[in-house]
């Protein structure tokens, strides 16, 4: 999944449905490109830990595709959630279940 | 000393503006890249504090002397109220980004030295 445009407040809904789409659709493993998203705010996060929180009571995993230095890796470190989640800097990278 | 107003809804959709009025005043005083991120991403909170407290406005005065910036925040609820999903509040988020935060009822104060 590819996500474009700041992840924030007004937009954070949609990355959730859009997960919870995939996931009732059967995916248990998911990744969220976010090197497009030069934005994002507690909002977003908020919505990416509960994504992470549904799919692995699904027994599934989430996974973050952004490069060093992005927006929600700064996020990350800033709240101390950079160990929570699993991220990879380039989809090339994704494992193969993703 | 300068100083710049906005006075926005508290509404969700107002975090493009906020930003915007961040990053011009950030540009215009000379911060660089990254501080103005921080800056953006601060009043993005302040911002979606006043929208979790139901209030009606944010309003954001940015003041600058030739030593420090300061923003003050009024309308902004409470700060260390978690935002949903998160354990961590937004004092402690902004207080991350800034040494220099203070909340007075539903304002807040944050601002750092010029050139820091």
């Amino acid at each position: 999944m590819v996500v474009a445009g700041e992840l924030d407040l007004a937009t954070a809904a949609e990355l959730r449905a859009a997960v919870l789409r995939e996931s009732d659709g059967g995916a248990r493993s998911i990744a969220i490109d976010l090197n497009a998203v030069p934005f994002v705010d507690s909002s977003g996060l908020g919505t990416i830990v509960a994504c992470l929180k549904h799919l692995r009571e699904l027994g599934g995993e989430l996974v973050l595709v952004s490069l060093e230095g992005s927006a929600i890796r700064k996020l990350l470190g800033l709240t101390g959630l950079d160990g929570a989640v699993r991220q990879v800097a380039t989809a090339a990278e994704l494992p193969a279940s993703a | 000393m300068t100083q710049l107003e906005l006075e926005v809804p508290a509404a969700e959709a107002q975090g493009l503006v906020v930003r915007a009025f961040a990053g011009e005043v950030g540009a215009g005083i000379g911060l660089d890249e990254e501080r103005i991120a921080d800056l953006r991403l601060a009043v993005t909170e302040l911002l979606a504090s006043a929208v979790d407290a139901g209030s009606d406005r944010l309003r954001l005065t940015f003041a600058t002397d030739e030593q420090r910036w300061v923003l003050v925040a009024s309308g902004v609820g409470d700060l260390d109220v978690p935002p949903p999903e998160l354990e961590l509040s937004r004092r402690d988020l902004l207080s991350g980004l800034f040494d220099d935060i203070v909340q007075e009822g539903s304002s807040a104060r944050l601002g750092a030295a010029l050139g820091s």
